[in-house]
C-alpha cells in the first residue's frame, strides 16, 4: 500500500522537479534581437548597427562609459595628458587575458590603432574620429602613449565609443583584416565578458560567458541574439516572450507593448539629433536668412507630437541635453512662424510670383530632396516638404533604397536638401561633422565652411579644465544655432523595451548598458 | 471600355446579323457581369470620386494623424494626417492606370513583334523570337528594378517598364496564334486575290489574333497592378507624396498594431482589382473561344 502510494508521489515529485530544472536553465539565458548578420570586428566597415551591441559584449575599449556617460576605466586603468595637450599616456590593466588565453599587452593596443584605425588604406569605422592622432607608441608592456598633431581633449570619450581593442596575434601576417572571415565571422577573440559560441547566419548568434573575465564571472550564462530584420516581427516576439529586449525605431510600434505588464519601456537618451542639411555648394543656401527661414517654416513640435508620438524634444544644436555639463539651451530659437519665414525670404530676394510660388529673377524656388528608406526618414521628409510648400517652395522628394541614398548624399554630395540624423559620442567635440576640413569628403554633409567655426572648435579641443571646456563650447553652440550649418530638428528619445526578467541593467542607454553586462542578472 | 475596343477590333470579321455581341455575351455570365461591375465601380470611384472633394490628397496635418473614421474623414487619416479615403481614390487612379496602360503597351509591342514573326517567318522570326527568348531569360522583376534605378520612378517610366516586362510573354502567344492562322484558307485567299502583305497582316491576320492577346492582356492587368504595388512597397515605384495602393501599404507597415485599417484598405482594393481583372479574363476567354461560342 505504501509502495503503491509512493510510486505516484515520486512521479509527481520528478514531474515537478523537471520543469523547475528546465526553468533554472532557461533563466540563465537572455535573448535579444539584431536586424542582420553581424560582423565580429568593431572596426570593420561592414560592422554597423547590427553588430555594435554584440561587439560590445565580446570586445572592450581602453575606456568605457560611466553612469553619466563620462569615460571610466576599462582596459586602461588611468590616463593623463601632457601640459601641451599633445601626449596622452594610458596605463593598461594587468592580468587581462584574451579569450584564447594569451595575455593582453600594449602590443595589442598599438596594433589596433597604428595598423587598423590609423591605416588610411583600410578606411576603418571611426577612423575620422582619430584625425588628430599621429601614432600610438608602446612604453613597456602596460603603458601606451597617443601622440597627437593637435590637442584632442575628447580622446578618452571617443575611446569608449564602440572602439574595441583587437588581438594583434590573430592578425599577424594578414594583409586585409576585413577579409579575415575566420576572425570576424567565425572565431572572434576579445577580452570582454562574453565570447562567441555559435553563429548561424540568418538565424542566431549565441554568446557564452567568459569564465576568465577580469571583472569577475558574469552572472548570465548565455546571451542569444536572434536575427530578425523586421521590426514588426521583433514586436511580436517581444509580446510572446521570445525576446527580452528591443530598441524601437518607430514609436508607432509602442502601442501593443505599453500594456504588457511584463515589459518596461525606457526612454533613454543618446547624443542623437535629426537635421536637414542644405548643400552649401548651392549658392541659394549660403544666405543665412534662407536657412533661418527654412527652419522657421517647419513646425517641429507638431512633427514630434505626431510622428514621434511625443517622444522627443526640439533640437537647438549638435550637443544634446544628455551632456548636462555642456548643453546650452539659451541659444537662438526658431519657433514655427511661416509669416516670419516668408519675410526673411523676401529680404533674401525670394518674392511670391503670380501663382504664389517664390521666385527670384524669374527663377522659381525648387528644392530636390533625396531621402532613403530607413526608419521614419520618408514620412519626416514628406512633412518638411509640405511645410516648405506652404511658404511657396516646391520640393521634389526622391526616395531610394538606403545604400543608394548613402552613395548619393554622403559619398557624392549630389543633393540640395536632405533629412537625416547624427548619432555621435557624448562629447562636445563636433569637429568631424562641422570642420571645414570635413566638408566634401568627411562627415560635414552640408559642406559648410567657416573659418570662425573652425577656430571655435580648435579652442574647444584646446580646453584643459571643465570650466574652459564649458565656456569654449558655449560659443560653439551659440554660433551654430545662429548660423545653422544644419537645420536642427529634434532629439528623439531612444525607446528601449525591456523584459522585467532582466536585472542589473542600467537605463542610461544601450551602448552604456552593454559595457557593463557583467552586472546583469535574470530574475 | 474593353468591350468597346473589342467590338471595334472585331469589326473586319464579317458579323452575322442577329448574333449577340461580346458585351452581351459577357453580361450573361456571372463572372462577366460581376467583374465588369467591380471594374466600373473601382475606375468610376477613382477617376470621378476626387472631383467631388476639393481637399488636397497630399496636404499633411501632423496634428490630425491616425484618426479613426469620422464624418469629415470617412476612412480616417494616415500617419501624416492626410484623408485616407481621398488617398485611396487618388492611389486608385495611379494603380489602376498603371495596370491598364502598361498592358496596352505590352499588347501593342507583343502584337507587332509576335505577329510579324509568325507571319513573315524566316530571318525576321529568328531575330525577333530569339530576342524574346533572351528577354524572357532575365527574371522580370530584377530587370524592372534595374530599369527603374537607371531611369527614375516617374509614373510614365513605371508604366512603360512594367508594360515592357510583359511584352515577351504576349509576343510568344501572338506568335503561336499567327503561325496557326497564316496557314488558314482565308489568308491564302486574300493573298491569291493580290492583297499586299501589309494589308493581309493588318486587315486579316491581326484581327484573328487579337482576341487571345486580349484575354492574356486582361490577366496581365492584374499582374501589373500587383507589380506596381510590389515596386511601390519596395519604395521604387510611385514616389511620395503621390499615392498609390502599393506605397500606401508600404507606409502602413509600422502601424499594423495600432492602425491596421491603413493596411486593410489598400490591400483590399488591390485584391478586388486583381480579382476583377482575372474574372474578366476568364469570362472573355469563354466568350471568345469559338468552340464554346
Amino acid at each position: 500500500m505504501k509502495r503503491e502510494l509512493l510510486g505516484p508521489l515520486v512521479l509527481l515529485a520528478s514531474s515537478l522537479a523537471l520543469p523547475a530544472l528546465a526553468r533554472a536553465q532557461a533563466t540563465s539565458t537572455l535573448t535579444f534581437a539584431t536586424n542582420a548578420d553581424p560582423t565580429f570586428n568593431p572596426w570593420s566597415p561592414n560592422a554597423e548597427v547590427e553588430s555594435d551591441l554584440i561587439n560590445e559584449l565580446i570586445f572592450e575599449g581602453l575606456t568605457r562609459y560611466g553612469s553619466n556617460l563620462q569615460p571610466v576605466p576599462a582596459l586602461a586603468t588611468r590616463w593623463s595628458v601632457s601640459k601641451n595637450g599633445l601626449v596622452w599616456t594610458f596605463h593598461l590593466r594587468k592580468g587581462v587575458t584574451w579569450q584564447n588565453g594569451r595575455p593582453f599587452t600594449s602590443k595589442d593596443v598599438v596594433f589596433t590603432f597604428n595598423d587598423i584605425a590609423l591605416n588610411k588604406k583600410l578606411g576603418a569605422n571611426f577612423a575620422s574620429d582619430y584625425a588628430p592622432v599621429s601614432q600610438v607608441k608602446a612604453v613597456g608592456p602596460y603603458e601606451v602613449q597617443f601622440l597627437l598633431k593637435t590637442p584632442f581633449s575628447a580622446l578618452p570619450s571617443y575611446l569608449a565609443y564602440f572602439e574595441g581593442i583587437l588581438p594583434a596575434s590573430s592578425f599577424a601576417g594578414v594583409k586585409n583584416p576585413w577579409t579575415l572571415s575566420s576572425f570576424d565571422k567565425q572565431h572572434p577573440i576579445g577580452t570582454g565578458p562574453y565570447q562567441l559560441d555559435k553563429f548561424v547566419p540568418g538565424s542566431y548568434v549565441e554568446l557564452r560567458r567568459n569564465d576568465h573575465y577580469w571583472g569577475g564571472k558574469p552572472q548570465v550564462r548565455t546571451i542569444l541574439f536572434k536575427i530578425i530584420p523586421n521590426a514588426n516581427t521583433q514586436v511580436a516576439e517581444m509580446l510572446s516572450g521570445g525576446l527580452d529586449l528591443i530598441s524601437l525605431q518607430n514609436t508607432a510600434l509602442l502601442g501593443p507593448l505599453k500594456s504588457d505588464p511584463n515589459l518596461q519601456i525606457i526612454r533613454s537618451q543618446e547624443n542623437l539629433y535629426y537635421w536637414v542639411a542644405l548643400n552649401q555648394n548651392d549658392p541659394r543656401f549660403r544666405n543665412v536668412l534662407v536657412r533661418r527661414a527654412l527652419l522657421l517654416a517647419i513646425n517641429r513640435p507638431a512633427i514630434i507630437k505626431s510622428l514621434l508620438g511625443g517622444y522627443g524634444q526640439v533640437a537647438t544644436g549638435p550637443i544634446a541635453p544628455l551632456q548636462k555639463a555642456i548643453y546650452d539651451p539659451k541659444v537662438a530659437q526658431y519657433p514655427y512662424d511661416p509669416t516670419l519665414a516668408k519675410k526673411l525670404l523676401a529680404e533674401a530676394g525670394w518674392l511670391p510670383g503670380p501663382n504664389g510660388r517664390l521666385e527670384k529673377g524669374g527663377k522659381p524656388f525648387t528644392i530636390t530632396m533625396p531621402t532613403g528608406q530607413f526608419g521614419q526618414l520618408v514620412p519626416m521628409s514628406e512633412l518638411v516638404q509640405n511645410y516648405w510648400k506652404a511658404i511657396g517652395i516646391d520640393v521634389q522628394l526622391k526616395v531610394t533604397d538606403w545604400n543608394t541614398y548613402i552613395k548619393q548624399v554622403v559619398v557624392d554630395r549630389r543633393y540640395q536638401a536632405t533629412l537625416a540624423w547624427w548619432s555621435t559620442p557624448p562629447t562636445p567635440d563636433i569637429g568631424p561633422y562641422y570642420a571645414s576640413s570635413a566638408a566634401v569628403t568627411g562627415s560635414n554633409i552640408p559642406n559648410y565652411r567657416s573659418a570662425k567655426l573652425d577656430a571655435l572648435l580648435a579652442a574647444g579641443q584646446d580646453a584643459r579644465t571643465p570650466a574652459q571646456e564649458k565656456a569654449a563650447y558655449a560659443k560653439v553652440q551659440e554660433f551654430v544655432a545662429s548660423q545653422l550649418p544644419y537645420l536642427y530638428l529634434w532629439y528623439p528619445d531612444i525607446l528601449v523595451v525591456k523584459s522585467k526578467r532582466i536585472g542589473g541593467m542600467s537605463d542610461v542607454n544601450l551602448p552604456e548598458a552593454f559595457q557593463h553586462s557583467v552586472n546583469w542578472t535574470v530574475r | 471600355m474593353p468591350s468597346r475596343s473589342l467590338t471595334q477590333l472585331r469589326r473586319p470579321v464579317a458579323r452575322v446579323p442577329g448574333r449577340p455581341g461580346v458585351l452581351a455575351l459577357l453580361l450573361r455570365r456571372p463572372a462577366g457581369w460581376i467583374s465588369l461591375a467591380l471594374l466600373v465601380l473601382l475606375y468610376g470611384a477613382s477617376f470621378l470620386g476626387p472631383l467631388l472633394d476639393h481637399h488636397s490628397a497630399t496636404a499633411t496635418h501632423p496634428l490630425h494623424a491616425l484618426l479613426g473614421p469620422s464624418w469629415l474623414h470617412p476612412l480616417g487619416t494616415d500617419d501624416l494626417g492626410r484623408d485616407e479615403l481621398l488617398r485611396m481614390l487618388y492611389g486608385g487612379r495611379v494603380s489602376l492606370s498603371v495596370g491598364l496602360i502598361s498592358m496596352v503597351v505590352a499588347l501593342v509591342a507583343g502584337l507587332l513583334v509576335g505577329g510579324l514573326a509568325g507571319y513573315l517567318r524566316g530571318a525576321v522570326e529568328t531575330i525577333l523570337m530569339r530576342l524574346v527568348d533572351a528577354f524572357m531569360a532575365i527574371p522580370a522583376f530584377f530587370l524592372i528594378l534595374a530599369e527603374l534605378a537607371v531611369f527614375g520612378s516617374s509614373p510614365p517610366v513605371v508604366i512603360l517598364v512594367v508594360g515592357l516586362s510583359f511584352w515577351g510573354q504576349m509576343a510568344r502567344v501572338v506568335f503561336a496564334e499567327s503561325l496557326k492562322m497564316r496557314q488558314r484558307e482565308f489568308i491564302e485567299a486574300a493573298q491569291a486575290l493580290g492583297a499586299s502583305r501589309t494589308r493581309v497582316f493588318f486587315r486579316h491576320l491581326l484581327p484573328q489574333v487579337v482576341p487571345s492577346a486580349i484575354v492574356l492582356g486582361t490577366l496581365g492587368v492584374g499582374w501589373s497592378i500587383l507589380t506596381e504595388a510590389a515596386l511601390s512597397f519596395l519604395g521604387l515605384g510611385i514616389q511620395p507624396p503621390l499615392a498609390s495602393w502599393g506605397n500606401m501599404l508600404q507606409n502602413a507597415q509600422v502601424y499594423v498594431w495600432t492602425s491596421p485599417w491603413l493596411a486593410i484598405y489598400p490591400g483590399l482594393a488591390i485584391a478586388l482589382a486583381v480579382l476583377a481583372f482575372n474574372l474578366l479574363g476568364n469570362a472573355l476567354r469563354d466568350v471568345l473561344d469559338p468552340r464554346i461560342r
